[in-house]
């Protein structure tokens, strides 16, 4: 029989191999000026707001800081049907004037938009998916955000500890 | 001069069933040879420590984790009149306990007797008591953590490592189901809360279903596999895509056809005894090609039950958010990923329900996991709907019903009419549907997760009753070549052989004439293991 490795043994040198991986990564959504590959620079411009506008900043960052939009840009090379709902969208939004409006009437905007049926509901519930999508995927959005805290190494689970929960 | 390796069977699969086969036998001395249609996965590349945002910088470098899971178009198959059919299989060492769920529960003698008692369709072979020492052997040796809860549906077991606690939310359905008469026990799940066999104890990293690093949960490519190598009675040949069973003149099985993954060139060997284990499916299409003129509908199947009687389960999702979680700090709740609770089917008292069989409830994915995907739910957008997702994400409940689908002749697969493979074998077409008898169980079981719902004043993500998941999601295939007593209406005895062919065995979920109510995996490897003890008995004896 090989000798068995210790548990402890097993988990140092995963600990060391992750660590090792992470090093050597580029860092993620470097901020440098993205040029975007399946949109417009006036639709991307357009986009960015929007993604802020579904999920601004607070405390943490929204989604345009967190790179939603260049992560939703990137997804539509792969992704014909979506590409052409957003696009419309878009121009549907900017027929409706948004680029020229202020905050607030973008936001009533949008508003209507996501309670209105056919094209212009769903082009917000896409829009609306797509950045949550986006955004909750990333460091800042799930992490963050969230306070998500997983995909890691413990020695025991501890489950649930509160008392008025037992 | 390396040694000729002269097999005494051919074993044909390496998941759960071949792999406990195939470690069984070589321990007892068989010299066994494993034809697996797949390569190898390696743990070293598995994508276990990756996060959301690592894993997509890591594909838009090119990169991409083991593809486990067989691609349609790589392998197709058809269904019948637009009722798609949502067919998993994993070729490859191990097969699909590579990424399985896990879960680990016994059958009772409920489940047992049940078709005798209600009279739909036959009678299993054999009872609780000639299966629970094998119930016992496999939890000592794959490593069961769970409570030590014994339910009428659900029995315990002595060999239990203990289970992990549950995370909050699973406290709060505990709780509230137990409120309302409804028993809540321990998940059951073959993941190793202890250093077990050489392995260790399970790191909690909540990464199970892309492959684990430490091979912490049971698996048969890490488990059985590489100690049935170790033995010296195990030759094992990958990539190799089985055709046909070949028959001899005295219709007993002679050897296997295969072909190479890789270059496609056709080859057989001979065999003096064939045990297939290829997967529910898989096996019941190599066994439906497997024509000859004394089998010209298939090998063994001269009752005309192979590929009828298709059965296992539907299930649907119900989600929602507990109140007494909204707002709080978020906890790691990976555990050993899925859930640690279960709901076992129960009895109402005084009640006598509308219909044949049952459901069971598993819970997983309550707690912070990173699908986020119940956002796209919640209304509005801005300010308020951001801290409407931050509030609601520690609070998240699952609730994930599965339902017994009943035997029937009608929902059958065919090789007849196909189209043909890459290999030119005729792929397999599933014709299947539910009836009414399923919609019931679902539609009590909708209760159920209300009546739980509402005692914990939950607030529900939107659903529509009685909706369910694609068929075939539950991944829990059965009856296609079913065991019973009477040969004119299964295929095998009780010990997996077949009636007709003496020397040609089917030892995975295929030879279950009833799906339950549960996850099989367990009772595959039992019933494989019990089988495979008998084949080596009857070897000692020159029997087959």
């Amino acid at each position: 029989m090989a000798e068995q490795p210790t548990r402890r043994a097993v988990l140092v040198q995963i600990a060391a191999a992750t660590a090792a991986t992470t090093a050597l990564s580029p860092p993620s959504l470097q901020a440098q000026v993205y040029t975007p590959q399946n949109l417009s620079a006036a639709q991307y411009q357009m986009l960015t707001a929007l993604v802020d506008l579904i999920i601004p900043p607070s405390d943490t960052p929204g989604a345009a800081a967190a790179g939603a939009d260049q992560l939703i840009d990137e997804s539509l090379t792969r992704a014909q049907q979506r590409r052409t709902t957003l696009t419309a969208g878009l121009e549907m939004l900017e027929k409706d004037g948004f680029s020229g409006l202020d905050q607030a009437a973008r936001v009533n905007l949008l508003t209507q938009y996501s309670e209105a049926a056919g094209e212009r509901g769903e082009f917000f519930q896409l829009l609306k998916d797509m950045t949550v999508d986006a955004y909750y995927s990333t460091e800042i959005g799930l992490a963050q955000e969230l306070g998500y805290q997983g995909n890691t190494y413990l020695r025991e689970f501890p489950g649930c500890q509160h008392e008025e929960h037992q | 001069m390396a040694q000729e390796f002269e097999h005494d069977v051919v074993v044909i699969g390496s998941g759960a069933a071949g792999g406990i086969t195939a470690w069984n036998l070589t321990r007892k001395g068989v010299k066994v040879l494993l034809l697996e249609a797949g390569g190898r996965f390696f743990r070293g590349d598995f994508w276990t420590h990756v996060s959301p945002w690592q894993a997509r910088e890591r594909r838009s470098r090119g990169e991409q984790p083991p593809q486990f899971v067989l691609d349609r178009n790589d392998q197709p198959y058809e269904w019948a009149d637009g009722r798609f059919y949502d067919w998993w299989r994993v070729w490859g060492v191990g097969g699909k306990t590579n990424i399985w769920g896990r879960v680990s529960l016994r059958y009772s003698d409920l489940n047992f007797d049940e078709p005798a008692k209600d009279g739909w369709e036959i009678d299993w072979p054999f009872r609780y008591k000639d299966i629970a020492p094998y119930y016992d052997n496999v939890d000592k040796l794959i490593g069961v953590c769970a409570d030590d809860s014994n339910e009428p549906w659900l029995p315990g077991s002595e060999f239990h490592m203990p289970p992990p606690r549950p995370r909050c939310g699973e406290m709060l359905i505990r709780k509230a189901a137990a409120r309302r008469g409804i028993k809540v026990v321990s998940g059951r799940r073959a993941v190793l809360t202890r250093d077990h066999r050489g392995f260790a104890a399970c790191h909690y990293c909540g990464a199970c279903g892309r492959g684990c690093d430490t091979a912490s949960f049971f698996n048969s490519a890490d488990h059985l596999i590489p100690f049935a190598e170790k033995t010296g009675n195990l030759k094992i040949i990958e990539n190799a895509v089985v055709g046909r069973v070949l028959v001899n003149d005295e219709g007993l099985a002679s050897g296997v056809q295969y072909f190479d993954r890789q270059t496609g060139a056709e080859r057989t060997v001979a065999a003096k005894r064939v045990i297939v284990a290829a997967s529910c499916l898989d096996s019941t299409r190599i066994l439906l090609n497997s024509k000859s003129r004394q089998y010209p509908n298939g090998i063994g199947n001269g009752s005309g039950v192979i590929g009828k009687y298709l059965c296992d389960q539907v299930r649907f999702h119900v989600r929602a958010f507990a109140p007494e979680l909204m707002g709080r700090p978020s906890t790691n709740d990976d555990g050993i990923s899925g859930a640690h609770i279960y709901l076992p089917r129960f009895d109402r008292p005084g009640r006598k329900n509308d219909y044949l069989r049952g459901f069971g409830v598993q819970l997983w994915n309550t707690g912070c996991h990173t699908d986020t995907s119940y956002a796209k739910q919640l209304q509005g957008f801005g300010l308020d709907f951001k801290k409407s997702v931050k509030q609601r994400y520690p609070a998240m409940l699952q609730f994930h019903p599965y339902a017994e689908v009943l035997p029937r002749a009608s929902n059958f697969v065919t090789v007849e009419g196909t189209q043909k493979d890459r290999y030119g074998l005729p792929v397999l077409r599933i014709d299947y549907n539910i009836g009414d008898n399923e919609h019931k169980i679902v539609a009590d079981a909708y209760d159920t997760v209300e009546e739980i719902l509402h005692e914990m004043k939950a607030e529900a993500l939107p659903y529509t009753r009685g909706d369910i998941d694609f068929f075939g999601a539950a991944i829990h295939e059965h009856g296609t070549c079913r065991m019973g007593r009477d040969p004119k209406r299964s295929a095998l005895n009780g010990h997996c052989q077949m009636h007709e062919v003496k020397n040609l065995f089917v030892v995975d979920g295929s030879a279950f004439p009833t799906a339950t109510e549960k996850n099989p995996t367990l009772t595959i490897l039992a019933v494989a293991w019990r089988a495979s003890d008998f084949i080596a008995e009857q070897m000692k004896r020159s029997d087959v």
